[in-house]
């Protein structure tokens, strides 16, 4: 699996482009969950929300390429261990969006978070294990008054650390399942010819105004021997 | 003068992001028996808190009740527990031979983390709806039938400079 401390040095199919794309993407993760957990103390959100949208849409736009021009051609195959390799990706993949779906929640509930509900201030998931569901909504405003807006704005950049921190260890897990169980069934079933035009979906959005902005990103967070590795690549691509 | 509750939470969030730190030494200067010995540790600080905050009176507010407010106290330390025993558990199932992968890591600091945020949120809490003057003599109270070793376990628990304020409430 590819650690934000490896150092890429050589991509022996195009499809290893993915080694480096992952670095990139835990390079991203790290850094939004840094920035969310310094929010805490800071209250300051300005940063930290343009490193989760670049990151999210990176993201994005990743698994909505993987799922229709790599997971989709490639046949199906079931491991020793009762894993089968496309379809727990795509599951992977649309638990990854569901998180980042919560991350973005949680990031809105910072910006007022007097409309948190009595359930979220007080972080009871079983209220019915309570036996105290009728008396929540009478209490919203005393809970609310009672916490105070500082208190309340704290909570809710708690709140948001923690589901940064879920949404990186689920891209991580995935990673390194895509690594072992994915790629090894691209470099098995597609020509290295397929492999160049998928790389080519996956480093260019032709949807885009600007169809370079995945690999303009990915040269910002790359060193210098790994941004060589990815320029080959991109000559081989364009011929 | 501090209360027991007050000692008790700072060093509990403190010991538990220490623990975070501890993890990430794991492979280099330290070993996953370091990780397990300042969680169990943190576990026997957690039971002595959750015992003194429950036995403290509710400070009721508004329209929130004693009962409700019980409820969600008992139910947070509840929950507080149980992701505790979670951590113990991941570690039991994921960790083999002491041999901590980047997987599991991630996997133990997230639960750590969600124990962090639950346990602050929850002093948010007791700080509201539990501080109250009588909390003030709590930790003479609470220490009055406990024997000297466990004294000094807790003062040894406890942050340097909170040691020698709990040391001079205590003489």
């Amino acid at each position: 699996m590819t650690l934000i401390t490896d150092k890429i040095q050589q991509l022996e199919t195009p499809i290893d482009v993915m080694f480096l794309m992952h670095k990139v993407f835990l390079t991203q993760s790290e850094k939004a969950s840094e920035l969310a957990k310094n929010a805490i103390e800071t209250n300051d959100l300005k940063e930290f929300k343009s490193v989760l949208d670049n990151w999210l849409k990176l993201l994005l736009y990743h698994y909505q390429t993987e799922d229709e021009f790599m997971t989709g051609p490639l046949k199906e195959k079931e491991y020793h261990d009762g894993r089968f390799g496309l379809r727990d990706n795509v599951a992977e993949h649309d638990e990854i969006r569901l998180k980042g779906d919560i991350v973005l929640n949680d990031y809105q509930k910072t910006l007022n978070p007097k409309n948190m509900t009595v359930q979220e201030i007080l972080e009871m998931d079983d209220l019915e294990h309570l036996k105290v569901m009728d008396k929540i909504s009478a209490v919203q405003n005393s809970i609310v008054d009672a916490f105070g807006a500082e208190k309340l704005k704290t909570r809710s950049l708690r709140g948001l650390y923690q589901s940064v921190l879920d949404l990186k260890v689920v891209e991580f897990d995935h990673f390194e399942n895509e690594e072992a169980f994915v790629l090894t069934l691209v470099r098995e079933q597609m020509t290295y010819e397929q492999q160049l035009q998928l790389t080519e979906k996956l480093l260019f959005d032709s949807t885009d105004q600007n169809e370079n902005w995945i690999v303009d990103f990915l040269f910002s967070v790359l060193d210098d021997e790994e941004s060589r590795l990815l320029q080959e690549l991109i000559s081989e691509i364009k011929g | 003068m501090k209360s027991a509750l007050e000692y008790l939470g700072k060093s509990l969030t403190n010991s538990l992001s220490y623990s975070s730190e501890v993890l990430f030494e794991v492979g280099e200067t330290k070993s996953m028996s370091s990780f397990e010995l300042e969680m169990t540790s943190w576990a026997m600080a957690f039971y002595v808190f959750s015992e003194i905050e429950l036995s403290l009176p509710i400070l009721t507010k508004d329209d929130l009740d004693e009962d409700f407010l019980l409820k969600v106290s008992e139910f947070n330390n509840e929950q507080l527990m149980e992701v505790t025993q979670s951590v113990f558990d991941t570690v039991n199932e994921e960790v083999s031979q002491g041999v901590l992968i980047p997987r599991v890591r991630g996997h133990i600091l997230r639960t750590v983390s969600l124990l962090n945020l639950k346990l602050q949120n929850h002093l948010d809490f007791v700080e509201k709806f539990r501080a109250s003057p009588e909390s003030e003599n709590s930790i003479q109270d609470y220490f009055k039938n406990e024997s000297e070793e466990f004294k000094e376990w807790m003062i040894r628990f406890l942050e340097e400079e909170d040691q020698k304020d709990l040391m001079n409430q205590l003489d």
